[in-house]
């Protein structure tokens, strides 16, 4: 009896060191997948890296999972890529001077709409 | 008057709008190589074709004024078109040519250069295309042509043409009556 429950824990030892090992790839596909994502196929334009299978996508596929491994942040694969290919490579923007209005511009719109719909109801409710 | 005021006031965001955005159109969306031209190259590191003993990195750009670094294939006919003009740039004596060869098989590379010449000093295998990316580059051909300072002067995406290497020439040329 006590051997079977050996044999059990070792089981479930086993198994659990299997799923660990099938989440922590999965957790690391997915964090290829989210950078590729964000990154443009230069070449086969309107088309990220994770939708292209051009070889320039597969090489920066491959590169994102190397520096990955040799523990690189997103933000730092990010900044290798846009120093090589410059800003262009990442779908989105960072926020700088050159594209301040970019940002800022939807924020503006949606302040202006504010003011405008508070003064409607604020004279509505002086007429009452 | 007020009614007035306000449609005035929305006209002019749209048409502001309207004229904003078509700026936008405006702008080239087209990818530029020239992002990086005078830039220093940065590092990569690929072991020799003929030695696996042997990487080649920045430091195997040393003792000429110029250096192109050429990523080529066998498997691709750009590379055959462009060809003719690296061999004659080979023969300039201020320029060096490392080859990168991009996802070949080794007894393939060797066949095309037995066949067609060797313009390169050194050649640097790229079996997962990281060589290339490391080098900033798009796909097989590209050329950079590199100063004695490692720094990029021009880049070809794309097979070199009769411009590119009269483009090539004229740099070296003019390096060379300056001394």
């Amino acid at each position: 009896m006590n051997l079977h429950i050996k044999k059990f824990f070792i089981l479930l030892l086993i198994l659990n060191c299997n799923l660990s090992i099938a989440f922590s790839e999965e957790l690391f596909d997915s964090r290829i997948k989210k950078i590729s994502k964000n990154i443009r196929c230069i070449i086969c334009q309107g088309q990220s890296i994770d939708d292209s299978n051009s070889d320039f996508a597969l090489d920066i596929k491959n590169f994102i999972k190397i520096k990955l491994n040799e523990g690189l942040s997103e933000k730092q694969i990010y900044e290798l890529l846009k120093n090589k290919y410059g800003q262009w490579i990442v779908f989105k923007p960072e926020l700088n001077y050159s594209n301040y209005l970019l940002w800022g511009f939807p924020y503006f719109i949606f302040l202006i709409g504010g003011v405008y719909i508070f003064i409607k109801i604020r004279r509505k409710i002086i007429k009452f | 008057m007020i009614k007035k005021v306000q449609f005035g006031i929305l006209f002019l965001i749209i048409i502001g709008s309207f004229y904003f955005f078509s700026q936008g159109l405006r702008i080239d969306r087209e990818f530029f190589p020239d992002k990086n031209i005078g830039t220093k190259l940065s590092n990569f590191s690929a072991p020799s074709i003929f030695n696996n003993e042997i990487i080649i990195n920045k430091d195997s750009l040393k003792n000429k004024k110029f250096y192109i670094i050429n990523i080529w294939s066998s498997w691709c006919a750009p590379c055959r078109e462009e060809h003719p003009y690296l061999m004659k740039l080979s023969r300039e004596k201020l320029l060096k040519i490392i080859g990168i060869n991009y996802k070949d098989k080794k007894n393939h590379a060797i066949k095309f250069l037995k066949k067609f010449g060797n313009p390169y000093s050194e050649i640097g295998i790229d079996n997962n295309g990281i060589v290339s990316i490391d080098l900033g580059s798009h796909g097989v051909p590209e050329t950079i042509l590199l100063s004695e300072e490692k720094i990029i002067i021009a880049k070809f995406v794309g097979p070199l043409n009769k411009n590119d290497y009269i483009k090539i020439i004229k740099i070296i040329k003019n390096n060379e009556s300056a001394y």
